[in-house]
C-alpha cells in the first residue's frame, strides 16, 4: 500500500481547512502565503513503496515528526496532497481508513498507555475499529506475540507495573493490533540501553520480514545504514537527500553540515581514503571495512 | 560549613549498599574514590544502579550500608546537606523536568537564591554561568522555546551558578539528538579543563572515551574500573554487560581476527594513524 | 497552535518595567473601573485607555486577542444569555418562547464589550509580566497573612511551577491526543461518546506524565538546595518606583473619567 507525497508543504500558521476536502484536490490558499521561514515542510515529494524499509533522518526541528503525522491524516498539507493507496486522505473517510492501515508509533509510546490492563490497552485500537469481541481477542493475542510478550503472563496486569522496555512493547502491540500494513516509528529506540536497542531493532526487522512496510525515524546513522532500503534526509523541512544508504552516505560533508554525519565505518573508510589508502567506493559496515583493510594488508605483506 | 578533611578526595564511597525495598540491593558494596579534577564516566545497562549511584553523591539518596562522603562530609549528616548539594551539582535526564522557571535567568538564579547569595552578586553569577555553557545573552529568553540541548545547558548553568566543584550528569544526554549531545560534551570537557570534577552517567561509548576514567557497573557492583583504553577495549566483557564497545575497538578486534596486527584503540584517530602507517609502508 | 492565556511577551516598555505588585493591584483596580462603567460612553473611555496601555507596552492588539483566544467563548456565551433573557423595547423577532428584543441586544452588546475589555486588560498583566514575577508579587501581597498560617511562599512557588508546566502539558496533551487518534480513537463528534474509556485515554497518560514530572522536578529542586522561603534571596528584588506612581495616577484619571461618563444621559 504505497503512500505518495505530492509536492507537500505544510505551515502551522496556515493549516489546511477541512472544507476543500470536497473536491479532493487542494486549492491554492486564500490570502497571503506564509513567510518562507514559517514552512515546517516544503516541497516534499516522494513515494513510499510497498514492503520498503524506509528511514527518515534529520536533526530536531527538521520536520521529521511533522512529516510522519501526514502519513495518517493527523496533519493535512497546506499545499499539495498525500495519497494513501491512491486516495487523498484529506477526505475524512479516507483519513479514517488510512489510520487503520498506517500504524503510527510516537516517540516514547509507553507514555500513552492508559488502560487498567495490558489487554484493554492493546484492544483499544481494534475496539475503536468496531471489531467484534472475538476478532479483538485474536488481534490482541497476535499483537502481543509479535512483540514477544507472553499473553497469559501480561494480559491481566496493569501496564504501569511493567518495566520500561515491556511497556514499550505493549505500546507497539497497541498499534500492531490494528493490523496496519505500514508501520511508522518515531525514534523507536530512544532512551534505551544498547542491549534493549538491539532487541527492539530486532523486533522491528521482524515486522518488516513479516511483510509490513516500515518507516523509521532515527538519529542513529549506523542503524539507518544497516536496516533501510532508502533514506530521506530532511533539512529545515526540505528534502536534502533521498536515496539508498550508499547514495546518501556518500555525501559526508553535506550530512555533517546538518549535524548528522555518517555511520562510523563509513566515516573511517572515507578518512582512510582521504589519507591515500586504496579503498573501493560503496557503503562500508564494520565487517566489510575489516575485510577490505585485511585484504590490503595481506597484499602488502606478500 | 564542615571543613573538608581530605581536600583532594572529592567523593568517597565506602562499601556502600542501597535498597529501595529492603530486599534487592541496587547498590551492593560500592567502593569508589573520585579525585579532584577528574572526569569519570559511569557506564552500565538499564538497571545496573548507575543513576542510584549518582543520586548518592549529592545526598538525594542515603546509603543503607557503608557510607558516602563528599569533601569529607558524610551525606547522612543533615547539617552538611546544603554544603554537599551546592558543591556537587546534578543535571538530570529529562530536560523538561528540571527547569523551575519560565525565564532562563530566573531558572539559573534558582540555586543561588536558595543559598541566600546576595542580590548584587547574583546577577554576575547568572551571566557568568550562562557564558560558561555558551548561552551568553539568553537571560531573558523563555526556557520553553529552547531545544533539548539548550535546555540541558541551561540546567548546567543553573548548577554552575551555585559555584560547585563537582558536576554530576545523570544520563543528561540520553534524550538529545547528536548535535545536542556534542554540545553538551563540549561544555563538560571545557569545564573539566578549568578544574571541575565531572561525573558522567551514560550508556554512550563516545562519551566514555573522552573521560579519563571509566567505571562500569553491573547489578549494583563495580565490574570494570580504569582508564578508557583499558576498560573500553574489553569488547566481549562489555557486550556481556549489555554495552557495546566503541567503534574503533570493535574495528580493531575485527582486524586482529583477520590477522592484521593492530593494537586495540579507543580513539578512531589513533586507529586511523596506525592503519595508515601499517598499510602505506609497502 | 494552542492559545494560552496571555503568555509573556518579552519587552522593555514601561509596563514591562513596573513593579509586579503594583501591576497586580492596578490590574485589579482597572477591573473595578471597567465594572463601574454604566454606558457605552464609559466603555469607550475604558477601551481608549486599554488600547493605550497596549500601545504603551508595544504589544500588537492581534497578539493580545490571539492570546485570550478561547476565553472569548465565555464572552460569546455571556452575550447570548443576555440576548435571550433580557427583554424590553421593540421585539425584533421571536421563535416560540424565545424572543429577541432591543433591550436584549443592547445588553448583550454591552456585556460583550465589557467582558472583552476585562479579558484584554487581564491578559495585559500576563503579557507584560513573567510568571515568576506574578507569583512573587502574590507572595509579597500574601505575606501579611502568613501569621495566620497561610503558606504564602509555598503557594506562590506552586503557582509558578504550575504556570511553567502549562505549555508543556498543553503540548503533551496534543501528542497524546494524536497518538490515540492514530489508534482509531474518535474525539471529534463528542468527547463523551466513547464513554470513560475515551476520556481516560487522554487523562490517564496526562496524569501519569504529570506525576513523573513532579517526581524528578522535586529531586531537581532538592539538588539545587531548595528548602522553602526562609533565607532565600532574590535575583531581582521587587521595588516600587516612580513608574508605579505614574501608572496609579493614569488609572485614577481613567476612573474619574469613567465615573463622569455615568452622568451622560442615555
Amino acid at each position: 500500500m504505497p503512500i505518495a507525497f505530492e509536492d507537500v508543504s505544510f505551515s502551522y500558521h496556515a493549516p489546511a481547512t477541512k472544507k476543500r476536502a470536497k473536491k479532493g484536490v487542494s486549492a491554492a490558499r486564500k490570502g497571503a502565503p506564509p513567510p518562507p521561514e514559517a514552512w515546517a515542510l516544503k516541497d516534499i515529494d516522494f513515494c513510499l513503496e510497498d514492503g520498503e524499509f524506509f528511514g527518515i533522518a534529520g536533526h530536531t526541528g527538521s520536520g521529521k515528526s511533522t512529516l510522519i503525522q501526514h502519513t495518517n491524516g493527523l496533519l493535512h498539507p497546506t499545499v499539495g496532497r498525500v495519497l494513501v493507496d491512491g486516495q487523498d486522505i484529506l477526505d475524512k473517510k479516507e483519513a479514517t481508513r488510512a489510520r487503520s492501515k498506517v500504524g503510527l508509533v510516537f516517540q516514547y509510546p509507553e507514555y500513552q498507555l492508559f488502560a487498567a490492563t495490558v489487554y484493554d490497552d492493546v484492544a483499544f485500537g481494534p475496539r475503536n475499529m468496531g471489531l467484534a469481541p472475538d476478532a479483538v481477542d485474536a488481534c490482541v493475542h497476535e499483537a502481543l506475540a509479535q512483540v514477544a510478550l507472553d499473553f497469559d503472563t501480561v494480559q491481566g496486569r496493569s501496564p504501569f507495573e511493567l518495566s520500561g522496555g515491556q511497556q514499550r512493547r505493549v505500546a507497539f502491540a497497541g498499534v500492531l493490533a490494528m493490523k496496519p500494513s505500514v508501520l511508522v516509528l518515531d525514534e523507536p529506540v530512544a532512551g534505551l540501553d544498547p542491549a534493549a536497542r538491539r532487541d527492539f531493532l530486532g523486533l522491528i526487522t521482524g515486522f518488516h520480514d513479516e511483510g509490513l512496510t516500515v518507516v523509521i525515524v532515527s538519529h542513529n546513522m549506523d542503524d539507518l545504514a544497516r536496516l533501510c532500503d532508502r533514506i530521506l534526509v530532511l533539512k529545515e523541512g526540505e528534502m536534502l537527500m533521498l536515496g539508498t544508504p550508499e547514495e546518501v552516505f556518500s555525501h559526508e560533508g553535506a550530512l555533517r553540515e546538518v549535524g548528522l554525519g555518517v555511520p562510523a565505518a563509513q566515516r573511517m573508510a572515507n578518512s582512510l581514503k582521504g589519507a591515500g589508502l586504496d579503498l573501493e567506493g560503496g557503503l562500508y559496515d564494520t565487517a566489510r571495512l575489516a575485510d577490505s583493510l585485511a585484504a590490503l594488508y595481506h597484499a602488502a605483506v606478500r | 560549613m564542615t571543613a573538608a578533611a581530605t581536600e583532594d578526595i572529592h567523593i568517597d564511597f565506602e562499601a556502600t549498599g542501597f535498597t529501595y525495598d529492603g530486599e534487592a540491593f541496587v547498590l551492593d558494596g560500592i567502593d569508589l574514590v573520585v579525585e579532584e579534577g577528574s572526569f569519570v564516566c559511569i557506564l552500565g545497562g538499564n538497571g545496573s544502579g548507575k543513576s542510584t549511584l549518582a543520586k548518592h553523591i549529592n545526598a538525594l539518596l542515603l546509603p543503607d550500608e557503608g557510607r558516602v562522603a563528599v569533601f569529607g562530609a558524610d551525606t547522612r549528616d543533615e547539617r552538611s546537606v546544603y554544603f554537599i548539594r551546592s558543591n556537587a551539582g546534578m543535571v538530570f535526564q529529562n530536560p523538561d523536568d528540571q527547569l523551575v522557571a519560565s525565564l532562563i535567568e530566573n531558572d539559573v538564579a534558582f540555586g543561588p537564591e536558595n543559598l541566600g547569595v546576595p542580590t548584587d552578586k547574583m546577577r554576575q553569577r547568572v551571566t557568568e554561568a550562562l557564558a560558561q555553557v555558551g548561552l551568553q545573552g539568553f537571560e531573558k529568553r523563555e526556557t520553553h522555546a529552547l531545544s533539548g540541548g539548550q535546555k540541558q545547558r541551561v540546567a548546567i548553568a543553573g548548577v554552575l551558578a551555585m559555584d560547585p566543584r563537582i558536576l554530576i550528569l545523570d544520563e543528561a544526554s540520553a534524550m538529545l539528538d547528536p548535535r545536542g549531545r556534542r554540545g553538551l560534551l563540549r561544555v563538560c570537557c571545557e569545564l573539566n579543563a578549568q578544574g571541575m570534577t565531572i561525573v558522567m552517567i551514560t550508556h554512550f561509548m563516545e562519551e566514555a572515551s573522552l573521560a579519563d576514567r571509566v567505571v562500569v557497573l553491573d547489578a549494583g557492583r563495580i565490574a570494570l574500573d580504569g582508564v578508557p583504553s583499558k576498560v573500553l577495549t574489553q569488547t566481549e566483557q562489555l557486550a556481556g554487560l549489555n554495552l557495546q564497545a566503541p567503534f574503533a575497538c570493535r574495528l580493531s578486534g575485527e582486524l586482529q581476527r583477520r590477522g592484521v596486527p593492530v593494537a586495540t584503540h579507543v580513539s578512531e584517530d589513533d586507529l586511523k594513524e596506525e592503519l595508515c602507517r601499517l598499510l602505506s609502508k609497502t | 497552535m494552542i492559545a494560552i492565556f496571555g503568555r509573556y511577551w518579552p519587552g522593555t516598555s514601561p509596563l514591562h518595567r513596573m513593579d509586579p505588585r503594583a501591576k497586580l493591584l492596578l490590574a485589579f483596580f482597572v477591573m473595578v473601573v471597567i465594572f463601574s462603567a454604566q454606558s457605552f460612553w464609559g466603555l469607550a473611555v475604558c477601551a481608549a485607555f486599554v488600547f493605550g496601555f497596549f500601545a504603551c507596552a508595544r504589544i500588537p492588539l492581534v497578539q493580545a486577542i490571539r492570546s485570550v483566544g478561547l476565553l472569548f467563548f465565555i464572552v460569546v456565551v455571556a452575550a447570548l444569555f443576555n440576548v435571550f433573557f433580557v427583554q424590553g423595547g421593540t421585539v425584533f423577532f421571536h421563535f416560540g418562547p424565545i424572543q429577541v428584543s432591543e433591550a436584549g441586544l443592547y445588553q448583550a452588546a454591552f456585556i460583550g464589550c465589557r467582558l472583552s475589555l476585562l479579558l484584554l486588560s487581564m491578559s495585559l498583566l500576563t503579557l507584560t509580566t513573567t510568571t515568576l514575577d506574578i507569583t512573587d508579587a502574590f507572595e509579597y501581597l500574601l505575606t501579611p497573612f502568613e501569621r495566620f498560617g497561610l503558606p504564602a511562599h509555598e503557594l506562590s512557588m506552586m503557582m509558578g511551577i504550575a504556570l511553567r508546566f502549562l505549555p508543556q502539558f498543553a503540548f503533551e496533551l496534543q501528542t497524546i491526543h494524536r497518538a490515540q487518534v492514530s489508534r482509531g480513537a474518535n474525539f471529534s463528534n463528542s468527547p463523551w461518546k466513547g464513554g470513560l474509556h475515551m476520556v481516560g485515554s487522554l487523562m490517564v497518560p496526562l496524569f501519569t506524565s504529570a506525576f513523573r514530572h513532579a517526581e524528578t522536578l522535586s529531586l531537581a529542586m532538592d539538588s539545587r538546595c531548595y528548602h522553602g522561603g526562609v533565607g532565600r534571596t532574590r535575583l531581582a528584588p521587587l521595588a516600587y518606583g516612580p513608574l508605579d506612581r505614574r501608572a496609579l495616577a493614569v488609572i485614577v484619571v481613567m476612573f474619574v473619567l469613567v465615573l463622569a461618563t455615568n452622568f451622560i444621559p442615555r
